[in-house]
């Protein structure tokens, strides 16, 4: 176990090493100038800021200063926002985000686990196949989509929730759900057809011979075993769930990392989007680890039980 | 002012008699601001969403009022010289929210501060008026010293200029000629401009700043004329989006928006019949560039032909829709000491024939050239309106291509383009502020045109004292740049809008620099309590 | 083998019809614009008709006709996911089969590769990319003389970004497949007739991972569509004026106002890409069960 995490770790570094040259690399070679402005600015001032951000000199040069600063922790100062440091933007940023993705990570997997066994419990028949429908749908519809239609209906129309901002508990609601819907879709669909697939092997025909009721089984034996893959998608679904919140934190004003994220790219704000990047794949990265652990021990426990 | 608004008025600064804790008690005002702040730092912001901010934060020699009009800030008075080359302010004893007082040498110092090459300053040319200023930024002379800034003592600060300039005043209201607090500068370093750290001069303290979500200021008790201001706390929320500005203000999450870029161009023909929808014209013209150094567009005939066959009133009574007057001039109408000339009408016969004159009868044998535009939703909306009307009145047709921000400055910098969307917001009332930008080498010319009339007459108008002649020579240069050679063509000037329930909110007032600043607003309904 | 595809599709009637409905689209998105009056006619006095007689679906701000620009939409939509879906079908399938046949070090090295990918952020390389690239490409094809390609740049870049980071699912699939496939007796005749690798790859292994590849392709298409649809809300998807389903839907998403929405707006084209991701989803999913050899009783 000890010598897997250890690869895996040294594994997350290489990766990390390149994500972070490659978005460095692509930043800076990217047309247009991280300070051009409006007004434009005098050459003279242009390379007082240049070097003024390490931006002077060969881009080898740069790259590798740079490189040096992100491995002592420090991501820099901001290009666009100049009077705060990477580190404290990500500071003020990335708890918001996680938050948001945390709760909406939860709630996806709970929608998705309760309607996944609700339509396999009903196999074949109109509950099952309307939900698989609707699901479908959910996958279909795009949260952008989503969004608005919420904010209109139950923020302007119905005055009922908050239309934009972050912290109370009406701010939440329409957020998390915006982002966990059209996923708690896809976990529907694989949970089901996951317990679908348990539910003909023998232990279940066992259970019932014995006379167990149905949605026991499913909920005290299948669901169990039916769940690994469940386990396996984390990963995956923490990505889409990260690439969803950007639009999610868009439309409803989140200061989190999402937006952040997308100006910063627009803008050329190359060690913002670094660091961003960073800690986007660490976050993944840590929590494949994570679930890749979690599943061998309950892959172990399942087979022994 | 009115009776009832100067018992108003007065009401506040009746409750301070009557103890501090009515008034502190009032509730937060919330407005939507913009995009997130780049820098609260006066010497390095560029923004309007910036300037709102610092120029509650801090104040200059002068301020602008609620009616955009230039009254003392920290100056008390100033004597101008004979030779309008000399200022002399005399500072008002007023102090920093620390308790510090203001002198002379603060201004010094920030002025040096703001020009010194390292600070790298965007807006320093603002300064450039000031002897020597411009030869100090672009480092020509090494010593602070011979730029036209002195302390005569700690409440005089004398200002020489380089030429006459009429408008200098208005740019002393300017955040780039702020005072900063220099002891909390050189003890917090890089920290000094964080909330509970930054010491500023004017109406409000920075009381918190959490990126990407709002920025919240605190009056300052310390303020020479704190008070006037009314509101105890502003909260100034961050957005982009025009949509999300608009439904926190319609979930009456926020009171006022203020900004024109925030206002969703799509809801505007119904907003503009609400009640709490205000609008009023602003210096700003929204105009398409040529790039004259390449062809089709060196030729100026096609250039005027591609100028004349825009339908204006088209675009501003079906896409920008909010009663925008359309522009023939480069200049807008009610700039100061100013009439621009009327320029010329839309006219497609003249059009088709310039362009047989310069070679493509009926658009045959036009290269293919592109309109390039920043992405915005209102850009390409007009951008595809022009297209067709090109298409339509010259038989050209011309392809679109969007950039983001960075990348669309940079091939404007580059001339890197064919016809270029742009638009243009005076700093300050005074026409020069639109037409020196198209002056041979200006940075801001980007449309790589050069007439040596023209910067004749810019130069001449530079050092012109007599108000009319100066506007005469003014508008000699603007008709080249607009009725002969066309390195431009205006489409629009802008109107600046705003949200807010006007019974609710006063202070606020249409004004042609759209400047509302903050500390001049209050709220109806706690002062009537 | 598509024969039997299309065989399989069609007993469960359910599955027929929405392999019918599908077709009806596509031939509509293929053809359609052929039968309309006003394909791309632009005038801005016909603003926000509503649906009538003259425009079926109404107009839009520029008082084009909805219903063209839908189609339009919709064909571009269809392209930027059949091609994005190609280009992951290509990189997957190659992956897929080399590490599945070579084993050892080398599927160890590219199964760990796809593991890793899986783990970032890969939408968000596509928009460093996108953003970062698209200049230097447009002056790249015009370096070479193919300026007539300059407004299809960022199609390109899409066509390339997306099909890259799409890649993985297949790759998984193919694998676990070929090694299967390695094993069973055509495969190991082959061989003992001396045939070389790439023979043995092309001749023997491909031709039996068409219908998976395929059902994985149905599968593959609604998600680079949905991804095209993402950036195009983003401001990064395809370019003003041309329209995908997504472009015309986030277009559509911003004239949802407190005071008169023009529903037209949202509802057609939200309307039809949903209903196209959920034919596809149908179609691929249906597929993957029947082709399912445990399904099977």
């Amino acid at each position: 176990m000890i010598p897997f995490i250890f690869r895996r770790l040294i594994l997350m570094l290489l990766t990390l090493f390149t994500v972070v040259s490659l978005t460095f690399l692509l930043m800076r070679l990217a047309p247009g100038n991280p300070f051009s402005a409006d007004r434009k600015i005098p050459p003279s001032i242009l390379q007082e800021l240049e070097s003024k951000y390490g931006l002077s000199g060969t881009i080898g040069e740069q790259y590798l200063s740079y490189l040096k600063d992100v491995i002592r922790g420090d991501l820099r100062i901001s290009t666009k926002y100049r009077d705060w440091s990477v580190n404290e933007i990500l500071a003020q940023t990335l708890p918001v985000s996680m938050a948001l993705g945390s709760v909406a990570f939860c709630l996806t997997l709970l929608f998705g686990i309760i309607l996944g066994s609700f339509a396999a419990l009903y196999q074949g028949q109109w509950q099952d196949r309307s939900l698989m429908l609707v699901a479908l749908l959910g996958i279909s519809i795009p949260s952008y989509i989503l969004a608005p239609l919420f904010i209109l209906f139950f923020g302007l129309h119905l005055g009922w929730l908050s239309v934009a901002g972050f912290g109370n508990a009406d701010q939440w609601i329409l957020p998390v759900l915006c982002l966990s819907l059209p996923f708690s879709a896809s976990v529907a669909r694989l949970v089901r057809t996951s317990l679908l697939e348990v539910l003909t092997q023998d232990f279940i025909r066992t259970a019932r011979a014995k006379g167990l009721d149905e949605s026991k089984i499913i909920i005290r034996h299948a669901l169990r075993v039916a769940l690994l893959p469940v386990v396996s998608y984390a990963g995956p679904l923490a990505a889409n769930l990260l690439t969803g919140s950007m639009v999610v934190e868009q439309i409803f004003k989140i200061p989190g990392m999402g937006p952040f994220f997308i100006n910063s790219v627009l803008n050329r704000d190359l060690f913002v989007v670094g660091g961003i990047v960073l800690v986007f794949s660490l976050i993944l990265m840590s929590l494949n680890l994570f679930v890749d652990l979690l599943y061998t021990l309950l892959d172990r426990r399942i087979k022994l039980s | 002012m009115s009776l009832w608004s100067r018992t108003l008025f007065l009401a506040p600064l009746l409750s301070l008699f009557w103890g501090c804790h009515a008034t502190s008690s009032t509730s937060t005002f919330t407005y939507v601001n913009g995009s997130e702040p780049e820098s609260l730092d006066p010497a390095i912001i560029t923004g309007q969403p910036e300037m709102r901010l610092v120029s509650a934060l801090f104040e200059g020699l002068t301020a602008r009022n609620k009616k955009g009009e230039i009254e003392p800030g920290v100056a008390e008075s100033w004597k101008i010289s004979a030779d309008l080359k000399t200022i002399r302010f005399t500072l008002r004893h007023a102090r920093w929210s620390n308790g510090d007082p203001i002198t002379a040498s603060d201004f010094l110092q920030s002025w040096e501060r703001a020009l010194n090459p390292l600070m790298a300053s965007k807006y320093a040319e603002l300064l450039y008026p000031i002897k020597n200023a411009e030869n100090y930024n672009k480092g020509k002379i090494d010593q602070f010293d011979s730029v036209g800034v002195r302390v005569i003592d700690p409440q005089t600060l004398e200002v020489e200029l380089e030429n006459p300039t009429p408008f200098f005043l208005d740019l002393c209201s300017m955040p780039t000629l702020y005072p900063v607090h220099f002891a909390s500068l050189k003890s917090e370093g890089r920290n000094w401009i964080k909330p509970g750290k930054l010491i500023s001069n004017g109406a409000y303290t920075l009381k918190d700043w959490k990126i990407d979500d709002r920025v919240i200021l605190q009056k300052n008790p310390h303020y020479w004329r704190a008070s006037q201001v009314q509101i105890q706390e502003i909260a100034a929320l961050t957005t982009s989006s025009a949509t999300t500005a608009f439904n926190l203000f319609y979930s009456g999450k926020a009171d006022l928006i203020m900004d024109k870029g925030l206002i969703p161009t799509l809801m505007i023909e119904p907003l503009r019949k609400k009640p709490y929808f205000h609008s009023n014209p602003f210096l700003a013209t929204y105009f398409y560039r040529f790039n004259v150094t390449r062809k089709p567009f060196n030729h100026p005939k096609v250039r005027k032909a591609f100028a004349l066959a825009i339908h204006k009133q088209q675009i501003v009574e079906k896409i920008t829709r909010a009663g925008e007057p359309i522009a023939h001039s480069l200049t807008p109408p009610g700039v100061r000491h100013y009439t621009p000339p009327e320029g010329l009408p839309r006219n497609i016969a003249l059009a088709q024939k310039l362009l047989a004159e310069a070679g493509y009868p009926n658009g045959k044998g036009f290269p293919p050239v592109s309109i390039l535009y920043n992405s915005s939703e209102l850009n390409q909306q007009i951008a595809v309106e022009i297209q067709s009307m090109w298409k339509e009145a010259l038989g050209v047709h011309v392809t679109l291509q969007n950039q983001e921000w960075k990348v669309y400055l940079g091939s404007l910098d580059q001339l890197d383009f064919d016809i270029a969307r742009s638009s243009w917001v005076g700093d300050y009332n005074d026409a020069n502020t639109f037409l020196d930008c198209f002056v041979t080498g200006r940075g801001n010319n980007r449309t790589g045109w050069s007439h040596p009339i023209y910067d004749q007459l810019m130069a001449q108008s530079a050092t012109e004292q007599n108000t009319e002649k100066r506007s005469e020579i003014l508008q000699s240069a603007e008709r080249i740049l607009i009725e002969q050679e066309f390195p431009i063509v205006p489409i629009y000037h802008f109107v600046g809008m705003s949200l807010y329930h006007s019974e609710k909110l006063g202070g606020f007032e249409a004004n042609v620099v759209d400047d509302h600043p903050l500390r001049e607003l209050y709220l109806i309904e706690a002062s009537q309590k | 083998m598509k024969a039997s595809l299309l065989q399989i599709l069609w007993r469960d009637s359910f599955l027929r019809a929405t392999l019918i409905a599908f077709f009806a689209l596509l031939i509509i998105a293929l053809f359609g614009s052929f039968f309309l009056e006003h394909p791309q006619d632009q005038n801005s006095a016909l603003q926000f008709s509503p649906p009538c007689s003259e425009h079926w679906l109404g107009t839009d701000f520029h008082g084009r006709d909805l219903l063209a620009r839908l189609l339009s939409g919709l064909r571009l939509s269809l392209f930027v996911g059949s091609i994005g879906a190609g280009v992951s079908l290509v990189i997957g399938v190659s992956v897929g089969l080399i590490a599945g046949y070579f084993g050892k070090k080398i599927d160890l090295i590219l199964m760990r590769l796809v593991d890793l990918l899986y783990s970032l952020p890969r939408l968000v390389f596509v928009i460093v990319l996108i953003s970062a690239l698209e200049k230097p490409t447009a002056h790249f094809l015009e370096k070479i003389h193919l300026s007539e390609m300059l407004p299809h740049v960022r199609l390109l870049l899409l066509f390339i970004g997306l099909g890259c980071v799409e890649w993985l699912t297949m790759a998984r699939i193919v694998r676990g497949q070929v090694l299967s496939l390695k094993e069973s007796t055509f495969v190991l005749a082959a061989r003992a007739l001396g045939q070389s690798h790439t023979q043995i790859l092309i001749r023997h292994l491909l031709p039996n991972l068409t219908g998976i590849v395929i059902v994985y392709l149905t599968l593959t298409i609604p998600v680079v569509i949905l991804e095209e649809s993402f950036l195009s809300f983003l401001g990064l998807g395809v370019q003003a004026p041309a329209a995908s389903l997504g472009s015309l839907i986030s277009e559509g998403a911003q004239y949802l106002n407190p005071f008169e929405i023009q529903w037209w707006l949202i509802l057609f084209p939200a309307g039809t890409m949903a209903l196209l991701l959920l034919m596809l989803n149908l179609l691929g999913d249906g597929l993957r069960d029947a082709m399912d050899p445990r399904k099977k009783k």
